[in-house]
């Protein structure tokens, strides 16, 4: 599905393009310059801490904030200047935003009867929007008898039914519980895949971030950090904010001692040697290495390494379930975060080990 | 369990009773001895004598004070009306404002209530008088005079100068309530603002709509100073008509019917209001 998709990508224009958008609060706050393109049908979160900018973003493509600079492009057009309630494009809302004063069926016929459109018409669009959202016998019922995933989904279905060109999500699952945020990740994924809308969606969950998108915007301070589909925002981070922001991570200081055809040798600040297999650049640069707690190995002591083979002590263990999350100590001041599954049992804090990392997982990073 | 239920009644009764007592002496009291008196009998003489009659109440159908009731009831709607035009827009700013905003915006709000209604009355003649500011600069261009005072749009401008704030309040209240994604729920969904207006704020902001206008109203048609001052002889109101037949006709029955009256009608128009209004709050629920 998802090359399906691509080579749909391919052969359109962006849907969405935004150019250089900046809006600015204060001479200290300022969100931007932010350059995206968006394609027809494709799932885009932003994603990033709170402050970052990418709701704002949301605002200025559903009308709600003005632009101080640049363009929003809607298939070619210009929509920066136009009022909100032109432009076509849903938003699902935080807290749902269902009208209380109305029932399920006249929330999400309120669109259509701003658009004068015949009764007959209304009740079948209604009732098709409602049973696309699973929820196709609730239409007398009004918002506050309705759970917050219920909401939620009719708040979905209000922008649904008007066909909107973009469908603009403001973090719409972070009001319900964990159980019920990962059944309506799935669905919101299988709708938007059904009505191959193009989405742009604002959240502060990676995990949600990851699940959902074909493409990541990874945003702080205003700025955007990286552009890339999940796994390439998780495996090959742009730079340290974005590997530790996404995902567990560890982070070490180190320098740049050799590098040769496809390798990279760097010593940490604490003295430890590593080889890394890629991202080489120049001897004496000061970097940071990211492996991921995942990546580090255990491994028996025969067992033949080629790189980065590393005795170490553990320090602590967090038992998770499925995964065991360990802390250890390969030298007196380093410290990892290891997290295996299925090796358990027998280990203990204090316990001393062999774990290994693979060249190809240590990523090195500019400073 | 009846002791807890019992030591609350009596906190309850401790924290009413000093509002309650006072209400029964000065409001309650009089008015039962209002009601009483509209009963009794005129006599030129001795004011009245106890004999019973309903005399007081027929003397009302007579065409003159049908009249001076109509007039009142009318300035009540109109002044009303004026209240919500004035008003809902400055509820809406002070409702969504900062709170910075917000408080010096009631300050100005609620500052014509600081101020004596016969000095502030004055203030109204000194700018819409025969030679007060607008008329100086209406002749000064050579133009006529126009007949600002002494007539019913006087007496609205005056009513409804002083009552804005009773209009504002409850409404604020009211819409600050409302959430504001709601409103731009509205206009991603296509709303322009007048239909988000008339389809969200409106609707949801009805029950400080309804008190507002209730607290107008009912103002307005027991107002005194600003009517005899603004509209002088010409529009006679029943606040007046009660007055003269107090201390000039010393008619104390037939001004007791007339009170009786007027806040019989008013009692029983509020009570239908707000027993509609919560009826159509019981629909909003499902029930």
């Amino acid at each position: 599905m998802a090359l399906i998709t691509t080579d749909k990508q391919q052969s359109l224009l962006p849907e969405l393009e935004i150019r250089n958008l900046v809006k600015r609060y204060t001479a200290q706050s300022v969100i931007g310059p932010i350059s995206l393109s968006v394609a027809a049908g494709e799932f885009v979160s932003l994603l990033g801490p709170s402050g970052c900018g990418k709701t704002t973003t949301l605002r200025c493509i559903a009308g709600f904030e003005t632009p101080s600079e640049g363009a929003i492009l809607l298939n070619g057009t210009s929509i920066e200047r136009q009022p909100p309630n032109r432009r076509n494009i849903g938003l699902v809302f935080q807290n749902y935003a269902l009208f209380p004063h109305l029932s399920i069926f006249e929330n999400v016929a309120f669109g259509l009867r701003l658009r004068r459109i015949g009764d007959a018409e209304v009740k079948q669009r209604v009732g098709q929007a409602l049973e696309l959202v699973g929820l196709p016998d609730l239409g007398e019922r009004y918002p506050r008898q309705l759970s917050g995933g219920q909401q939620q989904r009719i708040a979905i279905a209000r922008s649904v039914v008007l066909e909107p060109r973009i469908l603009l999500f403001d973090e719409p699952l972070s009001n319900l519980d964990l159980k019920l945020r990962l059944t309506m990740r799935k669905e919101l994924r299988e709708l938007q895949r059904r009505l191959r809308t193009t989405a742009v969606y604002v959240t502060h969950d990676q995990g949600e971030a990851l699940a959902l998108s074909d493409r990541i915007v990874v945003m702080s301070n205003g700025r955007i950090e990286q552009i890339g589909s999940p796994r390439e925002i998780y495996e090959r981070p742009a730079n340290t904010f974005v590997a530790d922001f996404i995902g567990g991570s560890n982070l070490i200081d180190a320098v740049v001692v050799q590098v040769d055809a496809g390798a990279t040798t760097i010593r940490t600040n604490g003295g430890l040697m590593l080889r890394a297999s890629h991202n080489a650049c120049c001897v004496g640069d000061h970097v940071v290495a990211m492996v991921r707690p995942e990546r580090v190995r255990l491994i028996t002591d025969a067992e033949a390494v080629l790189d980065n083979k590393l005795n170490a002590r553990i320090k602590e263990l967090t038992y998770l379930g499925q995964d065991l999350n360990l802390s250890i100590d390969v030298l007196p001041e380093q410290e990892l975060t290891v997290v295996t599954r299925g090796a358990g049992p027998g280990l203990r804090a204090g316990d001393t080990i062999v774990v290994a990392v693979d060249a190809a997982d240590i990523l090195v990073l500019s400073r | 369990m009846t002791v807890s239920a019992q030591s609350r009644r009596r906190y309850w009764t401790a924290l009413v009773a000093p509002l309650g007592l006072y209400l029964v002496i000065f409001l309650v009291i009089p008015f039962i001895n209002i009601i009483v008196l509209s009963f009794y009998t005129h006599s030129p003489t001795r004011i009245w004598t106890t004999e019973l009659t309903l005399a007081n109440y027929t003397d009302l159908l007579d065409a003159s004070f049908m009249t001076v009731l109509l007039r009142t009831l009318r300035l009540g709607v109109v002044c009303t009306a004026v209240c919500v035009l004035f008003g809902y827009p400055l509820a809406y700013f002070l409702a969504r404002a900062s709170r910075r905003a917000a408080l010096i915006g009631l300050f100005f709000l609620v500052m014509p209530l600081m101020v004596s209604a016969v000095i502030r009355t004055f203030g109204w003649l000194v700018i819409l008088g025969r030679n007060g500011l607008i008329n100086s600069a209406i002749t000064a261009f050579g133009l006529d005079r126009l007949p600002l005072l002494y007539n019913e749009t006087a007496v609205v401008i005056g009513l409804a100068n002083v009552f804005v704030p009773f209009m504002v309040l409850p409404l604020m209240a009211a819409i600050e309530r409302i959430n504001p994604a709601l409103e731009e729920a509205a206009r991603n969904l296509g709303a322009s603002w007048f239909q988000t207006f008339y389809r969200v704020i409106l609707p949801l902001s009805r029950p400080g709509l309804i008190s507002g206008c209730l607290l107008v109203y009912s103002a307005a048609i027991s107002a005194f100073v600003v009517p005899m001052l603004m509209g002088g002889a010409r529009v006679r109101v029943i606040g007046r008509q009660i007055y003269d037949q107090l201390l000039i006709s010393y008619q104390w029955p037939n001004a007791s019917a007339i009170a009786t009256l007027l806040v019989v009608a008013t009692t029983c128009f509020a009570f239908a209001v707000l027993a509609l209004m919560r009826r159509s709050a019981r629909q909003e629920q499902g029930a």
